[in-house]
């Protein structure tokens, strides 16, 4: 075969592939339309399309939850439950989830969205400023008014709504969970080093360095997410001055400088070098499993992962109990005080307010906290426990620990301030803690960056 | 004096075996322990992944089946990528035919304009970008991630073309002129085909950003049925942070098949291409 | 060619293109450049404040961390692509069977998404458990090093990730350059006494300048391009040690919702990047007079 025929031999293979590819094309092109149609019809009923199943009720409304959670998630799998049974009781809509599933990716998408002018049906929000500009904006649901216009407000644990609340009071979105955080601890190795249940952060940093003596990681924590050190942070704030040294970085009274945030630093100074190894690269997996395993003494997370922790689930080995945050001399806030959250709220346009949406928000209202409680988890509202469901001991330890509850709770600092601080306090807390940087050196970084803001 | 030359030459030997497998380690041990890993229990992973596995499972795929939406992400992804390498080619063969052979004036200033796309950076483009689709209303479309894909690859594909078209020589174009050819003509039957080689290089090197795009995918792409596989990992991240590494391997492994079944076809076509008539002769 | 020269055809074969490339890359940055003056969240009223965002950069402490690392990755990730590539490409040449096999290796890792190499990079890196680096560590004696959170190792780890991913790319692109030498240059050298060193240095390299002088510049612009991995794996910490432009411009933007000053950010990444212009439109210009 001489050099021509060779050549005209690989140009028809190449033209039969690019015919081919063409075709494929328009295909695609063809197919590419309809998924736009759906995807840009957010508006209630749904034009032509596809494979909604419908009722001889007629085409259902399609609602659209754009969540900051996984659909595996407790509530987002319990809120689906609430979805069936709305329409089991004659109601017509068509749920769909969509999630982005890490909290930065979903913030970011959240925010490109909205500046966009697409505000999903439903979807999550934290009572954060950023939440406070949507309201100034006039983009948000007057939640108050809807709880009180169906008279559920009541029926709130205080704790849980309260959370949700924006610092002036107003309340735009509704709790799905009512978690509270506690710090849990190995006791077979606090007992190998006659240790006993912490009280004090004193307690707990001489665990730590009786514990690190005897050649025990003391403490594993999720270095990769922010949230956890920013955990340890708060803590010596709160005992000192409840919420206020909190609020007041916000507007601008306090300073990480002053008395209590350097106390507040010298104690991330202190504990951060009994975290394990590589803490700052250690993703949230792994640093449970760290402990599950029993190769760190203390861990701290909260009563969502309770599943873990259930004699059922638990690996047998494994002997634990929990105490939640210390105190210390010259605390204003009770030990009964510490961490209680709502979890992320869930909020609904304002824009498509009526008809199915409000029904079904409302019914969501009604129903969703029976649904949660019974697939065993802390619920937002005050139910009673269902009968005939078996709970683990654990379970109904903590929660008569709710129970008794005090009646404020430590705010999360992600929650309060901007998050250009959280960004440079997260980033500058891993240094503080492996003693690159002094307490002196972080405050003055946190300092600016609040006065930037 | 033999004795030692025969030394010499077995100790070179030795030293390059060792360093062809050092290097021939290095590369493929981690693809294999990634693909090992897919087979293996989270519990595992989590708590000894660099020990001998000691049992091995289909859970993990499995779970990818059953439980996620990879298959939809994987043809997502595929359809996006031909696409885009479509219009990629076509549009840049186009324009560096224009450059190269068909004189006018400010070719080379044209030829400048596009190569100063290979600096700028994919993140400035993002938010007004997702502004302009908004208004156009092709957001979370498959369009809305092709044309910024396009776009940006654009660049370096002129680059590759009009580094080729130099070397086509210019009595081939005017031998075909003369022979009654249009622009058309000359481009589609004679430039076109003889650029083979070149046209595979383009495809091969634009295919591996075009597959694993991710920075448009996430901004444009909201609804489960158009995310492409570079997204779609991020299914087995539960909330706060929690990941199914076994689920994520397996859809890595299943996700690069495609993508491997090609290349074991255009190879040696896709170098070739790019380094046809650079070596001075 | 003046046949060629067909005003109606020039605009189809140019306008498309030209088009889509203006709309998608230039008409954004004049927006970013818009941006870049303004004091603006995203959500509410902007407030133009000249500027002002291009002084602050100056006198900012982590852009100028960053600015220092992101030349160290970008010359991290070149030189491991191109040395490595090059050294396994002249070890090919001289291997008689199995090349294929070898090559096709390589290549894997680069049409995987940089995701989840960097996955599979911080666990190689990990300490806790034990990683792959640290087990190699402990075989030879030595105490194992908490990569991603050791301010001295980071940067250089982080940008391992790119820099290995992509050597596969520049190997074939080397070795399919270098075995087409014709063999009678080749032969004559070795006939003339030289060595196989002498052969690579003064004969070999010198005859594929221009795909080592292409190569430097696709790996340099995508190194360039480098965001991902390192976002993934750290997001620039610990402390910014792993920092770069890209990811600054990014949390900026995005997390810190400072879009103003994220945008004059990326509008200093671009113009640094324009002196790349400058350089490759010199080599445009060798090209033209070769």
């Amino acid at each position: 075969m001489n050099l021509f025929q060779k050549r005209t031999g690989r140009f028809l293979k190449v033209s039969a592939a690019i015919l081919a590819m063409l075709f494929a094309l328009s295909a695609c092109a063809t197919s590419a339309a309809p998924a736009a149609a759906t995807a840009a019809a957010t508006e209630a009923p749904a034009a032509a399309v596809t494979d909604t199943a419908t009722t001889d009720k007629g085409e259902p409304t399609e609602i659209t939850y754009f969540s900051s959670k996984s659909a595996t998630d407790e509530t987002v799998v319990s809120l689906q439950i609430v979805a069936d049974m709305f329409n089991e009781q004659g109601g017509n809509i068509k749920f769909t989830v969509e999630s982005a599933a890490d909290r930065p990716s979903y913030d970011q998408k959240l925010r490109t969205m909205l500046t966009g002018g697409q505000v999903p049906d439903m979807y999550d929000l934290d009572p954060t400023p950023f939440t406070q500009e949507l309201a100034d904006a006039g983009l948000l649901l007057d939640m108050q008014a809807f709880l009180e216009e169906i008279g559920e407000l009541d029926s709130y644990v205080p704790l849980s709504i309260n959370y949700c609340r924006m610092p002036d009071g107003s309340l735009y979105t509704i709790p799905l969970e009512f978690t509270t955080e506690m710090i849990w601890y190995n006791t077979d190795m606090f007992a190998a080093c006659g240790l006993e249940k912490p009280k004090t952060f004193d307690d707990m940093l001489n665990a730590c360095k009786v514990l690190a003596e005897n050649g025990y990681t003391p403490i594993t924590i999720d270095g990769m997410d922010g949230w956890p050190l920013l955990r340890h942070l708060a803590m010596v704030p709160y005992r000192l001055a409840g919420n206020d040294f909190l609020n007041g970085l916000a507007s601008g009274e306090t300073h990480m400088s002053d008395s209590i945030g350097m106390q507040a630093l010298q104690f991330m100074a202190n504990i951060g070098q009994y975290y394990q190894q590589g803490f700052t690269s250690t993703d949230y997996a792994t640093a449970m499993s760290l402990f599950m395993s029993g190769k760190a003494a203390m861990y701290g997370i909260g009563t969502w992962e309770l599943n873990n922790f259930i004699d059922a689930n638990r690996p047998a080995d494994l002997h634990i109990d929990y105490f939640y945050m210390p105190t210390m001399d010259g605390a204003v806030t009770q030990p009964n005080e510490y961490w209680a959250f709502g979890g992320i709220g869930l909020t609904a346009n304002p824009e498509k307010f009526d008809g199915p949406l409000k029904d079904f928000f409302t019914f969501i209202v009604k129903n969703y906290s029976s649904v949660y409680l019974a697939r065993q988890h802390f619920a937002p509202q005050k139910v009673a426990v269902p009968e005939g469901v078996e709970f683990d001991p654990l379970f109904l330890k903590i929660k008569d620990d709710i129970d008794s509850i005090g009646s404020s709770a430590c705010r999360p600092w992600d929650v309060v301030l901007s998050a250009d601080v959280i960004s440079t306090i997260n980033d500058n807390l891993p240094g503080l803690c492996m003693g690159e940087i002094t307490p002196e050196e972080f405050a003055k970084i946190v300092d600016d960056a609040l006065a930037n803001n | 004096m033999n004795i030692i030359k025969r030394l010499s030459q077995v100790s070179t030997k030795g030293l390059y075996w060792l360093l062809i497998i050092c290097f021939l380690v290095t590369a493929a041990f981690p693809i294999l322990w990634m693909v090992t890993a897919a087979f293996r229990p989270n519990i595992e992973l989590s708590s000894d992944p660099f020990g001998i596995p000691s049992t091995l499972t289909l859970e993990n795929f499995k779970t990818v089946f059953t439980d996620s939406n990879v298959l939809t992400y994987i043809k997502n992804s595929g359809i996006v990528s031909v696409v885009s390498l479509i219009a990629i080619v076509l549009l840049s063969s186009m324009v560096s035919f224009a450059i190269s052979k068909m004189r006018f004036k400010g070719s080379k200033g044209v030829f400048r304009y596009f190569l100063v796309g290979l600096t700028i950076p994919q993140a400035v483009t993002l938010i007004p970008l997702f502004i302009m689709f908004t208004k156009l209303n092709i957001i979370d479309t498959r369009l809305s991630v092709i044309l910024p894909l396009v776009a940006f690859q654009l660049p370096v594909s002129i680059l590759l073309f009009v580094n080729f078209y130099r070397y086509i020589p210019d009595e081939i174009i005017e031998a075909a002129v003369i022979d009654g050819c249009g622009v058309y003509r000359v481009f589609f039957s004679i430039i076109f085909p003889l650029s083979l080689n070149t046209i595979l290089t383009v495809l091969a090197m634009n295919f591996i950003t075009v597959w694993n795009d991710y920075i448009f995918s996430l901004v444009f792409i909201n609804s489960t049925a158009l995310k492409t596989i570079s997204i779609g990992l991020q299914d087995f991240i539960g909330p706060r942070g929690l990941t199914d590494w076994g689920a994520t391997f397996a859809s890595i492994c299943l996700s690069t098949l495609p993508t491997l079944i090609i290349y074991f076809g255009l190879n040696k076509k896709m170098t070739a291409g790019l380094t046809l008539g650079a070596v001075k002769s | 060619m003046r046949i060629l020269n067909n005003k109606k055809a020039l605009a189809v074969f140019i306008v498309p293109a030209l088009l889509l490339y203006t709309l998608i890359l230039f008409v954004p940055m004049a927006q970013s450049l818009y941006y870049s003056l303004l004091d603006w969240n995203g959500i509410g009223k902007p407030t133009f404040i000249g500027l002002q965002n291009f002084i602050k950069l100056f006198h900012d402490r982590v852009f100028l961390i960053a600015a220092r690392n992101n030349l160290l990755y970008i010359l991290q990730v070149v030189s491991m692509q191109l040395i490595c590539g090059f050294f396994v490409a002249v070890l090919l040449l001289y291997l008689k069977r199995g090349r294929g096999f070898i090559q096709t290796v390589y290549y894997i890792p680069s049409v995987i998404t940089v995701i989840a190499i960097a996955q599979l990079f911080r666990s190689f890196y990990s300490i806790e458990p034990v990683g792959l680096f640290n087990k190699i560590r402990m075989l030879f004696g030595a105490e194992p090093i908490a990569f991603l959170s050791n301010f001295d190792t980071v940067l250089p780890a982080v940008a391992a990730v790119e820099g290995w991913q992509y050597i596969g790319i520049y190997m074939l692109i080397f070795y399919a350059a270098l075995s087409s030498i014709p063999r009678d240059i080749e032969e004559a050298a070795r006939i003339d006494g030289a060595t196989e060193l002498q052969l690579l240095l003064r004969i070999r390299i010198p005859q594929i300048k221009n795909v080592i002088g292409l190569s430097f510049i696709l790996s340099f612009v995508g190194a360039l391009r480098g965001f991902a991995a390192p976002m993934s794996l750290t997001r620039g910490g610990p402390n910014n040690q792993s920092e770069i432009l890209a990811t600054y411009m990014f949390k900026k933007a995005f997390t810190s919702q400072m879009l103003g000053y994220g945008s004059a950010i990326a509008l200093i990444i671009a113009a640094l990047s324009c002196v790349c212009v400058i350089l490759i439109s010199r080599y445009a210009d060798e090209e033209e007079r070769s």
